[in-house]
This record gives C-alpha cells, structure tokens and sequence, in this order.
C-alpha cells in the first residue's frame, strides 16, 4: 500500500553525482511501521548502503536528507529533517536535526528523503524541482559565504526555492564544517566536509505539491490540541518564545552547571550580562520561526551591518563562558562568523577554549598562535581565533582539526573535551551526571540532544532529580534517547516534544498515516529501535566500550565550587547498569536477543 | 475564636440578620419540610436536637445555599460520668456532621439556686469545648423560675444575658421586653449578635399583648439581628408565618 | 459503594452542586508552592474579582483560610478548600530557587481544616519517583484523619519524576488516579491527558469518584481554556480546579463567568465565541508579532481543501528581502474587488461582512484579483478564491499563537 498521501511524499530519491543517475523508490509501509521518518529511516538507510571502514570523505559515503511524516503539516513545529551520513570528524554515525523551511519544501517537491552518493566533477548544485531532479554547475559559488549563496541561489531561481548550502569550510573540508538553510544548520559533525567532499556546494529545492494525511478531520483534531498544549505550557508559550533557548542559562549556571573555561568550573560570574533578559533588552530585535512552529524560538540580533540569527544557548555558551568571554557584540560577531564560514559553534568554542587553557598553562605562547593573546575572556582572542578557524588562516588549518586531534599533537588529552571526537556542549557532566552518561553513550559523540536529562536535573521540569547522585540515572538516560530517538523521526521538533506526550504524538502520527502507531508503547519501541540500530551501526565501525567514555577531567577533576563542588563522574558505575539495561553486552554490543526483540534483524544485515 | 464562615452560614453578613427555627420537638421539622420545602430552604438555620433528624432529611441540607443547622444541647449532658468528655463527644460529631452551630438554654431566677448554678455549669463547658473547635455557641439566657416575677423581669433578662455573654456565647437569645427601651439596654450590656426569643417559646414567662410582627419589628428596628421561631411554628399557618418572618427580617419577600 | 459519612456528602454537596453535578473550583494555594506569583500578590483583591466570577469553592492555604474567612461567610459565597500539604516539585526552572529533589511535607491538620469551616481539604500525591512510598504514607495519614472528621479528601495524582516518560505518561496519570482511589480519595483533581480519548480511560480509572481536572499554566487564550473545560465535561469529568487561568486573568470575573456558562450553563465554546463577533469581522494583523511560521497559511488551506498547500490558502505571510520583518496579507474587506467586479458576480455577506462569489455570473475575467491592494486573490479553476472569514471564527486567528492576526471585538 503506498504511503503518498498519508503524510509521507512515499518517494526516496536517489542519486550519483558521478554518474548522474537519478533512481526513485517507493518507502515501504514496512519501513516506515519500523523507523518512522527522519533520524530512524535514515539510519536505516546509511546502514544498508556502505559496509564498515568507508571513508567518509569518499564518493561512497552517502549524504541522506529525510524528513518525517509529519513534515510540513499543521503538526506543531513541523519543520524538521534530518541530515544523515557518516563523520567525517569522528568516523562514526552522524544525524544531524535541521529547522527551518528546507525539509518541508523537500516534501513538496515529493520527496521523503533524498540520497546522494558519488563525487561530481566540478563545484556543483543539485536543483529539484518539484519532482525533477538535475544538477547544475556552481563554480560561479567557490568561496561564497553561507548566507551569500543562499540568497544568489535564489536570485537566479526565484523566491520560492529554499536552499541548502556550506560554505567555505565544508568547501575545504574543514571536518567540523557544517550545513546551512534559512539561518539554521545542521552544524556537528562535519555533515558539511561530506558535502564539500562530493564537489556539492548547494542543493536547492521548490515543490508545488500538496501534502496530505490520511484522516483529515482527525488530523486536524489531534493537531489543534498539541497545538492547544504548547500554548498551554510555560516553557514553550513563554520561556522560548521570550527568551529563545537562552532562557536557562542563569538557572544552569547557578546550579553550577555551566561549563566555564574548557571545564574548570561549572560556575562563570558574569552570566548575568548574557541572560535572555539582557538580549532582549539589547541586541535582539525580532522573533523568527521555522515552518509551522508557535513556539518561534529563534532571535534575530541586529547590528548595524548583519543580522545573525542567534546566538542560541549552545552558541552562546561555547563562544561566551566557556571561553571566559560576556561581551554580546563579540559574541554575536563570532555567531556570524561562523555561520557565514560554515562551521559548527560548539566545536569552534570549545577549540578555542582549549587554546586558552594551553595558553593559561604556557603551552603554547602567542608566537604558537600567530601573535594572538589568548587570554581568558578576551573578546579579541576570541574573535581573532574564531576567524582563525573559518578562514583557515595561519593556525587556523591545524585548529579546525578539532580538539581531539590538537590533544594529541600537545599531550593534553585529559583536558580535551570531546568524545568519541566531537566536541562536547554546555552541560558540565560533574553538576548533572545523566548529562554525563548521555555524552559518553550518545551515539554521534559528545551530544546533549540525545539523551537531555537536564530538564529533570537542572530545569526541574516534571519532577527534579538530584543531579549529583548516580542512581536511576542508567534508566533516565535510556529514557530519553529512546524517546529522543523517535521524535527525531517524526518531522517535528525537540521544543514542541516538551508539551506533548506519546499518546498526542501518536494520534498525529495515526490520524496523519493511517498506521497503527496511535499506542505509546510502539512508538517507544520505535525509539529504542532507532537508537540500537545506530548503535549498531558504531559497533560496526569499531565502538566499544572504551569509547563511551569522558575526558579524564570530569573523570578525576573534582568540581572546584558551587552545588556540586567536590564532585566527580562515577562513569563506570551509570555505564555498567546502562549496559545491562540496554540489553547490551558488557562491551557495549547490542545482544542477539535485544535485536532479535526489537526486529533489527528483519530491517539491516549483520556481519556478526 | 469563631469560626467566620460558620457564623456567616447563620447570619448573612450582607444585612447581619437571620430566621431560625427551632426544631427540636420532633415533629415539627416534618410539618416544615413538607408544607413547603422551598421557605424551608430560605431559612437561615434550623434547630434540632439529635444528628438523625438532619441525615433523614438530608436533601434538604445539600448545596452551599441550604439552611444551617444547629444543635441543641441541654441538661442531660451533665448527667454522664465524666459532662467535660460527654459534651466534647457531642461537639466532635457536630462539627464532623458540619452543624454551624449549638444552642443551649441557661436559667436564672429558680428557688433552689443548684438550679441556676447548674445551668451556668452546663453553658460554661459548651462554651469553653466550642471556643477550642470554633464552633458558634448560641445561649437563650431567660430568666425562669419562682424568683422571677412582673417587677423584676427586665432586669432578670438583662442579668442573664449579660452572664451568658461572659461566659463567651457568640450570639444571645433573649425574650421580648414590654418595654422597648429596656429591651435595648439590654442590647446595648451584651454588644455581641442577639436574638429574639419566640414569644410564644415555653421560655418565656412574661406574655406580650402585641402581635408577633409588631414585636419583631420593633426588636429588629433597636438593633436585634433576629429571632428564634419555637412555639409560635404551631400557631396558625406555618408557610404564611414563615414567609412573613423571612421577609420581616430580610426585607424581601 | 461505600455510602459516605453525612459530614463528607454534605461537604461535598457545598463544592459539587447537587442540582447538576458539577463544580468550577478556583485555586488560590499558588503562594504556598511559588510565591507571591503574579495574581496572588493581593490575594484578598484578587479574591473578590474572582469570587464576583460565581465559583463553587475557592481553595486556599490555611494562613490565607483564617485571614481571608470574611469572604467565604455566607451562604451564597462559595465554599472553602483548604491545602494541607506543601512541596516544591512544581518550582522549576521558571521559579525562583528552583528544585533539586522533589520534597513535600503537611502543613495543616484536618481538624483545623473541620474548625475554619472548609468543605474539603487537598494533598498531592506524586507517583514516579524515589520518595514515592513517604508520600503514600503521608496521604494515608490524611484520609484516616478524613475519615475520622468526616471531611472529604480532595487528592491531586500526579506523575512526577524521573520514572515518568512521554511513552508512560498516561498510565503514570491512571496509575496515581488508581492509587488515590484506594487511599480514600472522595474528589480527585487530575491533569488532562491532553485528548478525551485517553481521559476517558483516566475518568474510568476514578472508579465513580468525582474527577475535577487542573488548569496548570496560564494558557495564552482564554478561549484554550474553555475548550479544555467543554472536552474534559463530556469526557466524564464533573468540572475543573482552575488557578493560573483565572487569577493571572486581567479579569478573573469574567472568566470564572464564562467558565460558568460552560460548567453549569452547559452552553459550547463556539456558542460563547460567536456572541462576540459583530459584522464586519475583520481581521487585524499585527505585524511586529509575527513571526513567520506560516501556520495560517496551513491552517487555512487545510480548513478549506484538507491539504497542506500555501498556494490555496485565502491569506499569505511575506519575509522582507532582507529577512527582518514578516508581513500577514489578509483580506481587511475593503471590497474593492465587489465594486471592481464588472459582472456583479462579488457579494458581501451580511452576516460575516465577507465577500462572497456567485458562479453563474462570475466570468472568470481576474479583474477582482487586479483590483486587490493587498494581493489575496487569485484565480483557482476559474473563480477567485475568497477568504469566507470561517464563517465568523477565522482559523488563521484560532492558530496563531503570536496574536499577530486577531478579531476586532473577540478574541
């Protein structure tokens, strides 16, 4: 039975930039009743097309866009997709969540997902257009900005195409080059080297289709109330739509969470001068959503020359307190470097931070650093750094490696914070230990949207739980990145999830596709489904459990001072339970009987 | 300490005044109910003496809108064992049927004085178990006995409130006066909610010429905020007397 | 069934009126949990609007219970819950001193509670967290000393921590009902699952016990609110335990008023929506707070042709070149299309005020779509698309959580 119609476009399309072929398949019903849409349908598909050891910067590494069913509709904040591939920058399975207005226009132009293989020739541009798929030349782009490319791309095609681009750095296959649309990114990870790795500087879309469900009146129905829910819950009816995503930071920061300085502390004196208060006061001039969202987190800064769509929590943490850094406008400025270079923040704040710390411990001087002064909170060691980093200019070639690799060449890896390779985000792991476990298991490296414990932890929201104690902590974690999992696959985002329960996102899902996936319990299994696959997709690049582990700093350090001074992370101890509960075994390898339980078998072939 | 809301379910803070109807003969709470339940549901609070009469009826005693009801309290009590703990018993089960208030009578004017003395004895300790559970406490103080004559009435009923008042009742019912100016020093000694007692009530030994209106109206207009219908419930047409009275007191009809 | 105690039913009978069953109880307990939160600051003020309103019963901490006494002293005033316990799992990030540890404690005796004169007395019980058992035990301590005064027991089940996901959400809020239930509840106050589907399993879980549903955070249209009455009435619950919605009101009268109409007046949203709405019914944009979602545009296209199609929708949402500022077009009825129309074929409405077209006159010329300032119109299959103003309930405005697009006059 097809799935056009009910939600879904029913189409993946597929193509090889090196021979040109366009190839359409239909999304089976089994596919999506067993991973959705989304991170799951595309981990399947990553899956399936290589075997372990590719390259990911060869032409085989496959570069898959998905969206989820409910992509596009009246779902709350329906606008999300996935960029699926494999990193560049850890080797391992990378997903990557993007806002904004691409995905939907994607499902317009009839199409779930899009996989594209193969290495063009030259610089190029893959235009769909509403159902035709071509590739153009895109020399006349080398070099261009993100938000320059985006919006000559749109000259020459009209208003209507939405598009995708990276920019220099994933040109240069920078490894923490990210993917930009409409002033949102798909930023960890380096989806943007792959890009840059298939001679593909830009993918634009239009789509004249409409999208519909199965159950109209239903839909309609099961959408108005999780509509009705979002306007009824503090943190998405007012906390985000104020104070956009900075609006937890003076609460993390005085539950000494707030990693300060590459992680010496948890605690930064001057978070008040960057509350969302003091933004709003300042420098932010507007609200702007994503497709279909009623939450509208995203601010729009306003200098006199740019506009940066920014900075949000993540960003404003790597390129502020982690660096020592409560200047606003440097900040901004660094936001907009970065997105106009195409890398990720959190990877660049952390890079510079650990350039500091060497510095502060005269490791490296400024004659190391081509004559930049990097101090601690020092808005031009910033800003210069940064630059460094987009540019490649100078030092900057070796820094835009990424901290693992600098680590190595300096000896410092205690002190390198990553795991797995990917730079890790705001949340100190010894103030919120599910935090910590989180990091360590999550399944594209150091990532705190996997499993976000800290809003039980930290943000006290449905119940607190004490973030310095280990129990029951294995359990919350599982929880979440299950259940993270599978509304990664959905097509609706993170923010709108805060409201809503399986229940109302199962009747979406229902009402939009005519498949029973109305029950909770489904849906979780789903989830968990999703998350054993990719990380059976790890396993098989290698992963073991000497790989789900934290920097020897949160590991030995203990936390100098606030709620949690004195505190460690008792890795072990959560890793060992979270083993035994994930049914895996005590190398962190999913058992036969947990595939076996969650049918993983039927949907993927495995070499052991 | 009175508990607000429970005096505020008897006297209607909007013009402070109520109609109660004192119930606790038996039958009379059934001749009300079913002459007219619609006048039974407008008074301000109905008196009986044991917690049955009021879970028999209790459709009449549902909704925030329904009339209160009071518990009558008499000399019995001071016949059990241990009267402190007997008359604690009885407040508790009050309270837990959600009475608003207990009544009790205290005498004053009889030839053996023990009379009187117990009579102060019992009023006492409901007054005091009361105060602890702040439930309201009304005392008809009427002054009853060999002593009490034509010539000594005003002041006997004056000598009595005021004791009740000492000894802590919330609000007093008092007997009509022939005299207005004496009813309203008497008023005037005991400051706190007084009633009228029903002239035609067993407690009233001095008989009034006028009629029951009249001396309603005249005890309402020195500043009573009520009275306590007994005797007169069997006099004439109940619904015609309940209505009068309701709208005497109230100003509506 | 165990008959009650007269002392529970009567109580009971105070804040559930017997004449139909149902109960609009106003929460005014936030200062014990959160502070002086906005409403409760002059809590005696905001107390008189409210009771202005016409509730059944007000619920109160004890403190506020004795000082505020006056207000509840008559028989026409509403009844009186008190709170008997206190914790501070519900401040979390958006309070001061937000919670690390859920942790709860009594505050008042039922005895004080019979002595003030209350109707009820209101404990949480929380399910999903280590503590869990203490706090059974804590609520078992309350209903014997219920029982003892014969003072009904209002427990408010809830799902709260770690052990509570999104996939259990539901069962959690079952399972804490079925648990209240066994430990002597005589009213439950129980959060809304969110769709009456679900809450009607929740209401079968009360066993027959009365379920009262809470109102949570504020909601950013009164009109969400009296949705959720209406769905939650029919899904068997007798009637609501509102507190954010109405005390953080600009006026707490009126909506206990309206949220009386629902309750007892047993009218629906749409009745009390549609009195508000005069011809014409235009609608106003508000430029500043848009914000570009485009969920207008859907739920307009999907309202009319059940599809997700921008292009048939009868209004649209333009970003500026330079991306700062997002622009509503809707049609403002300024009819220039009706007298531009050399056929006759465009009519106003008189109802709604909206433009209406004629089929068999209209020619399908595309001089009404030329003669529209804002650029609404368009030609589909050879007649305009006309915004028909929903009949006088836009959807456009219904979605827009910005209050970007708005009604003159209604909400």
């Amino acid at each position: 039975m097809s799935l056009s119609g009910r939600g879904y476009a029913g189409v993946i399309v597929k193509l090889d930039l090196s021979s040109g072929r366009v190839e359409k398949t239909v999304l089976s019903q089994r596919d999506a009743l067993m991973v959705l849409g989304g991170k799951g349908l595309g981990a399947l598909l990553l899956y399936n097309s290589i075997r372990g050891g590719v390259d990911p910067l060869s032409p085989e590494n496959p570069l898959i866009l998905v969206t989820g069913p409910l992509t596009g509709t009246l779902a709350p904040s329906s606008c999300r997709f996935s960029i699926v591939t494999k990193s560049p920058h850890t080797g391992l399975f990378l997903d990557s969540n993007c806002g904004g207005f691409f995905g939907v226009e994607l499902k317009k132009a009839g199409f779930d997902a899009v996989v594209i293989t193969g290495k063009a020739n030259r610089l190029s541009m893959i235009i769909i257009d509403d159902g035709d798929v071509y590739v153009e030349d895109a020399k006349w782009m080398t070099g261009l900005k993100t938000m320059e490319a985006e919006k000559r791309v749109k000259d020459r095609l009209g208003g209507e195409f939405r598009v995708l681009t990276i920019g220099p750095a994933g040109e240069e296959l920078v490894p923490i080059a990210g993917i930009f649309t409409d002033q949102r990114c798909a930023g960890r990870g380096g989806a943007g080297a792959v890009m840059g790795s298939k001679n593909l500087k830009s993918i634009a879309v239009r789509g004249e289709k409409p999208i519909t469900v199965y159950d109209p009146d239903g839909f309609k129905k099961a959408c108005w109330r999780a509509h009705r829910r979002i306007r009824m819950h503090e943190v998405t009816a007012r906390s985000l739509p104020i104070y956009g995503t900075v609006n937890i930071i003076e609460t993390i920061n005085e539950a000494g969470a707030l990693p300060t300085r590459n992680f010496k502390t948890g605690v930064f004196q001057d978070t008040w001068k960057i509350s969302g208060y003091e933004w709003r006061r300042t420098l932010w001039k507007k609200d702007k959503a994503c497709f279909g969202c009623p939450i509208a987190c995203s601010k729009l800064a306003l200098s006199s020359d740019y506009v940066v769509d920014g900075p949000d929590y993540e960003t404003l943490w790597a390129l502020g307190p982690l660096c020592g850094v409560s200047d606003k406008e440097a900040i901004v400025y660094a936001n907009w470097l970065c997105d106009a270079y195409g890398v990720d923040t959190i990877s660049t704040g952390v890079i510079v931070s650990f350039i500091m710390e060497l510095y502060e411990r005269k490791i490296l001087k400024s004659e190391d650093l081509d004559g930049v002064d990097a101090r601690w909170g020092s808005s031009e060691a910033l800003l210069k750094l940064v630059e460094k980093i987009c540019r490649g200019d100078g030092v900057g070639r070796e820094l835009r490696l990424g901290v693992k690799k600098l680590s190595v060449k300096y000896g410092c890896e205690d002190i390198a914070m990553h795991v797995k390779g990917l730079e890790m985000p705001g949340y100190e792991p010894r103030a919120s230990k599910g935090m910590g476990l989180g990091y360590a298991t999550s399944d594209r490296g150091a990532c705190h949207l996997r499993a976000y414990t800290a809003d039980k932890e930290l943000l006290a929201y449905g119940g607190a739980v004490d973030p310095v104690k280990v129990d029951g902590k294995a359990k919350l974690v599982i929880d979440y990145q299950n259940e993270k999992a599978l509304i990664d696959s959905t097509g609706i985002c993170f923010f709108a999830s805060f409201a809503l329960s399986f229940r109302e996102i199962g009747d979406m899902l229902a009402t939009a596709t005519g498949l029973p996936l109305d029950k909770a319990d489904t849906l979780r299994t789903i989830g968990e489904r999703v998350y054993n696959l990719t990380r059976l997709f790890n396993v098989r690049e290698g992963v073991r459990r000497k790989d789900d582990c934290l920097p020897r700093r949160l590991l030995e350090e203990a936390m100098p001072e606030g709620p949690a001074k004195g505190s460690i992370v008792e890795l072990d101890k959560m890793l060992n339970e979270y083993y035994v509960l994930r049914g895996w075994d005590e190398n962190g390898i999913p058992k036969s009987e947990t595939i076996k339980r969650l049918n993983l078998d039927s949907i993927i072939s495995l070499e052991n | 300490m009175t508990s607000t809301i429970r005096i505020g379910r008897i006297l209607n803070p909007t013009d402070l005044r109520c109609v109660l109807a004192d119930c606790s003969d038996g039958s009379i709470l059934q001749k009300i109910i079913t002459a007219d339940i619609g006048i039974v549901k407008r008074l301000d609070g109905l008196i009986v003496a044991d917690a049955e009469s009021i879970i028999k009826n209790r459709h009449v005693f549902l909704g925030r809108r329904s009339p209160s009801y009071i518990l009558r309290v008499g000399s019995e009590v001071l016949q059990a064992s241990n009267p402190k703990a007997k008359v604690e018993e009885l407040i508790v089960e009050a309270l837990r049927m959600d009475f608003s208030a207990v009544i009790s009578t205290f005498t004053i004017g009889h030839e053996d004085e023990r009379i009187d003395s117990n009579s102060m004895k019992l009023i006492a300790m409901l007054s005091d178990v009361c105060y602890d559970y702040e439930l309201p406490f009304i005392v008809e103080a009427a002054p009853f006995g060999e002593r009490v004559s034509s010539e000594n009435y005003s002041e006997s009923v004056g000598l009595a409130a005021r004791m009740a008042v000492e000894v802590g009742a919330s609000i007093v019912a008092i007997p009509p006066l022939k005299k207005i100016e004496d009813l309203k020093n008497v008023v005037e000694s005991v400051k706190t909610y007084t009633l009228l007692i029903d002239p035609s009530s067993k407690l009233v030994i001095e008989k009034m010429q006028q009629n029951l209106p009249d001396i309603l109206l005249n005890a309402l207009n020195i500043g009573l905020n009520g009275i306590v219908l007994s005797g007169s419930l069997n006099i004439g047409n109940l619904v015609n007397l309940l209505t009068d009275m309701l709208s005497l007191v109230h100003g509506r009809a | 069934m165990i008959e009650l105690s007269f002392g529970k039913l009567v109580r009971l009978s105070r804040i559930i009126d017997p004449s139909d069953g149902r109960s609009l109880v106003v929460a005014a307990d936030h200062g014990l949990m959160l502070g002086p939160i906005k409403g409760v600051v002059d809590l005696e003020a905001t107390l008189r609007k409210v009771i202005a309103g016409g509730p059944d019963a007000i619920l109160v901490s004890l403190g506020q219970a004795r000082k505020l006494g006056h207000l509840f002293a008559s028989r026409s005033a509403p009844a009186m819950l008190v709170r008997v316990d206190w914790t501070n799992a519900f401040r979390d990030k958006t309070y001061t001193l937000p919670a690390r540890s859920i942790q709860f404690n009594k505050v008042a005796t039922v005895k004080e509670a019979v002595k003030v004169g209350a109707a009820g007395v209101v404990t949480y019980l929380f399910l999903g967290f280590d503590g869990e058992n203490d706090h059974i035990a804590m609520v078992e301590e309350f209903s014997s000393e219920c029982e003892t005064w014969n003072m009904p027991l209002i427990i408010e089940p809830l799902p709260m921590g770690p052990r509570v996901t999104k996939a259990n959400y539901v069962d959690m809020v079952k399972r804490a009902v079925e648990k209240a239930v066994e430990l002597g509840a005589d009213a439950l106050k129980v959060p809304y699952t969110g769709d009456p589907y679900s809450f009607k399993e929740v209401v079968e879980a009360s066993s027959g016990i009365p379920v009262l549903v809470l109102g949570g955070y504020k909601a950013l249209s009164i009109r969400d609110s009296l949705e959720v009455i209406s769905e939650v009435l029919d899904a068997g619950a007798v009637g609501v335990v509102f507190g954010r919605n109405v005390v953080q009101d600009p006026n707490p009268d009126e909506a206990v008023r309206l949220m009386r109409r629902i309750i007892h007046g047993k009218e629906t949203v749409t009745d009390i929506l549609r009195e508000r709405i005069k011809p014409p019914v235009r609608i106003l944009v508000d430029v500043e707070r848009c914000s570009g979602c485009h969920i207008c545009e859907l739920a307009c296209s999907f309202s009319h042709e059940k599809v997700f199609n921008s292009s048939l929708a009868r209004l649209r949402v333009e970003a500026s070149e330079d991306g700062k500022t997002f622009t509503p077009y809707v049609c403002n009825l300024c009819y220039s299309c009706v007298n531009a129309c050399p056929n006759g074929a465009l009519k106003v409405n008189s109802r709604t005020g909206a433009v209406e077209v004629s089929p068999e006159l209209c020619q399908g010329c595309g001089i009404c779509v030329d003669s529209c300032p804002v650029k609404v119109l368009k030609l589909i299959n050879g007649r305009p698309l006309l915004c028909d103003l929903c009949d006088g309930l836009p959807e456009c405005v219904k979605w827009c959580s910005r209050n970007a697009l708005k009604v003159e006059g209604g909400w």
